[in-house]
């Protein structure tokens, strides 16, 4: 029986956005390019879309990606300027020589302070700072990379400033409220694998059975935490306070051991006229005013000050209906982490400028850096956003949907992370994985009767662990241990243990969907 | 086409894409757009030029 032609003009876009990714080893704005094209042709030739239509959902799309990268731009910002004001290298140099025992610096250094790392940054810098100091610490070039790639991974979903997890309920139309604290509660299974992942390739199985129980109570206590920040509607510092919670404890734990002798490479690491609570001075900044945010007196008087398109509603010639939206993906000057880190930046300046510390010309510096690194992301971004919500306002969202939905409730409940693996993967950022899959997910859990909140749950949780261990952090990894490794090697390395992680989760929400989610 | 080119290109498209689709609700307007947009894949698509 030969497929119907709609169903396969739906699925068109992204498998080409996978196979050109997958195995044409194109860039992703180029693959998001021709997915883009092939979208907004098979909208417009098979589902009866007009310009209209699709100059709409292109322009929500470009808001949506406005509003994602505003953060990105400016967590990459603050990241770049701490790192050229030096404050970066004191705060690594610290934690590498914090402790003797091998086993518990590589969990602080991989599961810990990279988490924390990806609540500021991401898009790779977790790697890219911890590779180098797990090798300083002395593992191997392909455990090093392997061990920070898995390790960072539970931090994704909330890491930079929740982008993430802000673009899963824009595409979802889920509100932040009710998914951020069930989503931080079940993020507790993906917390522990990553800490166990993390001390077997540090330790094998030995090394697992001693670290097992500090993981589970660090896991527990960065869980709730998560959990807590959720609660009070502070999404963007959920994966940053844990990940510091997580490194304070682990190192204290490891602050009985005898520390190493300094490895070699380690004095570069140091800046001799900045202790390290000034360096971290940007950081807990930051986590101030994030949780100043969140006050509601200040919440609600700065309300109006927001920015937010109205789209009217839109209808294809087969009768599919994309609903108006009054103020869609609206970006607010309190609440907006964007402001928030620049505010950051800007007190650090005033600090760092009293104390002396200051480099001249270092904010030019890192602006012409993030530059460099955000602007192919920023295209890449656009364009499947634009694309996945083409898929979504032309009904191709829902044909794809009814046709996933056939393979029955259980076995969709257990595919449902692997989906967000495969996107993250792909794309190398759970982001473009949710907003590629989180429409998709959420008509097929319409179709199945399933909980949207547990659904939307699994698509970010198994992003988060895809987008870790995809090929493009394995790059950044080789590239910073300085070609001591292949990429091979260390996606080898690594695949098991986030196939694993990605499995139970899929257990985890079979279970919770059986006793009957909300 | 450099990614720096296509996000200049992207800029300039959104206004355009947002007036007339949601301001003007013109077909004419959507389609010029759109194709502006599509130019931009279409250079994305070529290899980059080597320097």
């Amino acid at each position: 029986m030969l497929p119907d032609p709609r169903f396969v003009v739906a699925v068109a876009p992204i498998a080409v956005l996978l196979c050109c990714i997958l195995f044409l080893g194109w860039r992703a704005p180029r693959a998001a390019a021709l997915a883009w094209l092939l979208a907004v042709a098979g909208a417009y030739a098979a589902y009866g879309a007009r310009a209209e239509l699709i100059a709409s959902a292109c322009a929500k799309g470009l808001s949506l990606a406005l509003l994602v990268m505003l953060i990105v731009w400016a967590a990459v910002f603050l990241y770049n300027l701490a790192l050229d004001l030096g404050a970066v290298s004191v705060i690594a140099g610290a934690l590498v020589g914090s402790t003797g025992d091998k086993l518990l610096l590589g969990l602080l250094l991989a599961w810990g302070f990279s988490g924390f790392m990806q609540g500021i940054a991401g898009f790779g810098v977790p790697v890219a700072v911890v590779a180098p100091l797990l090798l300083l610490a002395g593992y191997s070039p392909v455990s090093s990379v392997a061990m920070v790639m898995i390790g960072h991974s539970w931090a994704i979903t909330f890491g930079s400033m929740g982008s993430s997890f802000i673009a899963l309920g824009l595409v979802t139309g889920i509100d932040a409220a009710d998914l951020g604290p069930p989503l931080a509660l079940m993020f507790a299974v993906p917390i522990v694998c990553t800490g166990l992942s993390v001390a077997h390739i540090a330790g094998g199985w030995s090394g697992t059975g001693r670290a097992a129980p500090l993981v589970l109570v660090t896991s527990l206590l960065m869980g709730l935490v998560m959990w807590g920040l959720n609660e009070v509607g502070a999404a963007p510092i959920s994966s940053m306070l844990p990940g510091l919670l997580g490194s304070l404890i682990l190192f204290y734990a490891g602050r009985g051991a005898r520390r190493a002798p300094p490895a070699s490479g380690s004095r570069d690491l140091k800046r001799d006229d900045m202790s390290f609570a000034w360096a971290f001075l940007p950081y807990a900044l930051l986590v101030i005013l994030s949780l100043g945010a969140q006050a509601p007196l200040l919440k609600e008087a700065a309300d109006p000050l927001r920015f937010a398109l109205a789209f009217p509603e839109q209808r294809t010639s087969l009768g599919f209906v994309a609903a108006g939206q009054e103020a869609y993906a609206p970006i607010r000057l309190v609440g907006h982490p964007a402001p928030l880190l620049l505010l950051s930046a800007l007190l650090s300046y005033l600090a760092y400028r009293s104390r002396g510390v200051w480099r001249t010309g270092a904010a030019q510096r890192a602006w012409v850096v993030t530059v460099r690194q955000t602007t192919g992301t920023t295209v890449g971004v656009s364009l499947m956003v634009m694309m996945a919500i083409v898929i979504a306002d032309s009904g191709m969202a829902e044909r794809l949907a009814r046709g996933v939905a056939l393979l029955g409730s259980i076995a969709y409940v257990l595919a449902a992370p692997f989906i967000g693996l495969i996107g993250a993967f792909i794309t190398g950022s759970n982001t473009n994985s949710n907003v590629l899959f989180g429409p998709l997910q959420l008509f097929s859990a319409g179709a199945l009767a399933l909980s949207p909140l547990l659904v939307a749950a699994a698509q970010t949780m198994g992003g988060a662990i895809g987008s870790g261990v995809a090929p493009d952090k394995a790059l950044i990894g080789v590239s910073v241990v300085e070609g001591k490794v292949s990429e091979g090697e260390v996606m080898r390395r690594v695949l098991p243990y986030g196939l694993l992680c990605v499995l139970l989760i899929g257990i985890e929400v079979l279970i919770i969907s059986a006793l009957g989610a909300p | 086409m450099r990614p720096s080119y296509a996000l200049m290109a992207l800029i300039v498209a959104f206004p355009l894409l947002y007036v007339g689709a949601a301001l003007l609700r013109s077909e004419t307007l959507s389609a010029a757009a759109l194709i502006l947009v599509a130019a931009v894949c279409c250079g994305l698509l070529l290899p980059e030029r080597k320097k």
